[in-house]
């Protein structure tokens, strides 16, 4: 049975006056995977932390967000977000092993040693080949790819309905890319997480996302299946994306 | 290098601060007239005071003072300055503001009439120096943690951290400070060698610790009329408070280079 995940109601959220989104709305099925796509500063970014909660205070929001019927979000629990950047998304002064520990123990409530555990376990589920080395390295001792996909494992040890990832390849070269967009993939798949994918990238997208939504200025000019969009598009912001790729 | 002669020569003024009064075979408040003013010796190896006082005890009795009173009032100044410094950068706006502005109203009041007011209210006293020192004392590490805070709190791995559930306490333990800790510790460091100053410099003028506790101080007050005569009696607390406040500016300073280099 599918389920509803995450439905945004006409999301706006201004800036004394001057809106920097306007009336967003669409909808995620349980499982499903949606990308959001659009040049920066088109609002992707805040649609995303909007969703977290994270947003500055001084932001004013308009329109309701629903996640799983609820109204309230537990960031982490619920939804997990995946940075661009994974060079400053880990704490340079803590060991990775250190970081995942303190998550799942916040969230499961587990001893040390069974938080250890899962801890490896989703270190070796993200592709790691020597979980037990990597637990005790510090950031800088690991490669972009390989902190993405500890940053990944992070994201995923609360075991979250939704992950959000922001531009999660964009820091990372051409053959990472396709490795980390498949284990993404994998992970979500083997987990029936949704997956809400922030790109600037009309391939990655089409890549990994069942639907995709394009968004443009603040605004979602055009939503729909990933192929429709992409074979037909109806928007000229669409069509005048598809050809500058 | 120059941390390595820092910390040697902190070591050292430790060593015998702990074991300095127990090793010199004197209470450094007996009274022996008998042998006032006697220049150092096998007997007294720094010499005695105008009460046949042994100075070698005196001076390490001192200097637990000194050394006592110097990381009290730099604790606290650290746990104050902390929390005030990263609740304003937390807060931004017109906290941020308030919170700054206290800060500097009370940065510009000349720090040494405030403290000697409130010696004079509080009275005299280890207790009350901590205090007094204290109360000026944490505006400048508030000023650093806040400016540390603000470069870091908009990290990716603060947002991360955020967007895994951590609260404001939880960020501020595990992200801010330890991302901060250079600074901090550096001023830290450098505090304690100001710290350690002043109280000699309030002792000397009668404001700090009173007879017959000896302070590096009041000791180099009672030096300072007979210098003539007992020179010895100006020389030992004085080159003490001088290598004291050397060897804290630098470990601070070889710690504050290391941190320019690595970046």
């Amino acid at each position: 049975m599918i389920k509803r995940l995450l439905s945004i109601e006409s999301l706006s959220l201004n800036i004394q006056g001057r809106y920097l989104l306007r009336d967003v709305s669409f909808a995620m099925d349980s499982g499903d995977s949606l990308g959001l796509i659009g040049e920066s500063g088109s609002g992707k970014t805040l649609t995303a932390k909007a969703i977290l909660g994270l947003l500055p205070a001084h932001l004013k929001k308009e329109g309701r967000i629903f996640f799983d019927g609820s109204a309230t979000i537990n960031p982490g629990k619920d939804v997990g977000l995946v940075l661009q950047n994974p060079m400053t998304s880990l704490n340079p002064t803590l060991t990775t092993g250190r970081q995942m520990v303190e998550t799942i123990r916040y969230h499961a409530g587990v001893s040390r040693s069974q938080a250890r555990e899962r801890a490896l376990h989703f270190l070796h589920q993200v592709g790691i080949s020597s979980p037990s080395l990597r637990f005790s390295q510090l950031p800088h001792e690991l490669s972009g790819g390989m902190r993405q996909r500890v940053m990944l494992a992070l994201a995923m040890a609360p075991e979250p309905k939704l992950l959000i990832a922001d531009e999660p390849t964009t820091a990372l070269d051409a053959s990472t890319q396709v490795q980390i967009l498949d284990l993404i993939q994998q992970v979500c798949r083997e987990t029936e997480c949704g997956l809400l994918l922030i790109s600037h990238d009309l391939h990655v997208v089409s890549y990994v996302c069942r639907h995709v939504a394009v968004m443009n200025q603040g605004l979602l000019v055009e939503q729909g299946l990933t192929e429709n969009v992409l074979n037909s598009p109806s928007h000229p912001y669409t069509r005048y994306l598809l050809e500058q790729q | 290098m120059k941390g390595l002669i820092g910390i040697a020569l902190i070591s050292v003024i430790a060593f015998f601060a702990c074991f300095g009064p127990l090793i010199s075979g004197y209470a450094y408040d007996a009274i022996d007239l008998a042998s006032k003013n006697q220049a150092p010796s096998y007997e007294h190896w720094f010499g005695t005071d105008e009460l046949g006082r042994d100075l070698f005890t005196r001076v390490w009795q001192g200097a637990r003072i000194s050394l006592a009173v110097g990381i009290a009032a730099a604790l606290i100044d650290l746990f104050v300055g902390i929390i005030w410094g990263s609740a304003a950068a937390f807060a931004r706006g017109r906290i941020d503001e308030v919170m700054m502005s206290i800060a500097g109203i009370f940065y510009a009041i000349p720090t040494l009439l405030i403290v000697i007011l409130l010696i004079v209210v509080l009275g005299t006293g280890i207790v009350s120096l901590v205090i007094s020192l204290t109360l000026l004392g944490w505006i400048t590490m508030a000023r650093i943690v806040r400016g540390q805070v603000l470069q870091i709190k908009h990290a990716e791995f603060v947002l991360a951290s955020q967007a895994l559930g951590g609260g404001f306490f939880h960020i501020m333990r595990r992200h801010l400070i330890p991302n901060a800790r250079g600074p901090i510790f550096v001023t830290l460091l450098l505090t304690i060698a100001s710290v350690i100053f002043m109280e000699a410099f309030l002792s000397f003028l009668g404001l700090g610790v009173q007879a017959p506790m000896a302070s590096w101080g009041s000791m180099a007050n009672e030096g300072l009329p007979v210098l003539p005569y007992y020179p010895w009696r100006l020389m030992f607390p004085a080159a003490l408070i001088c290598l004291t406040i050397l060897a804290f500016n630098l470990i601070g300073e070889s710690l504050d280079d290391q941190a320019i280099t690595q970046h």
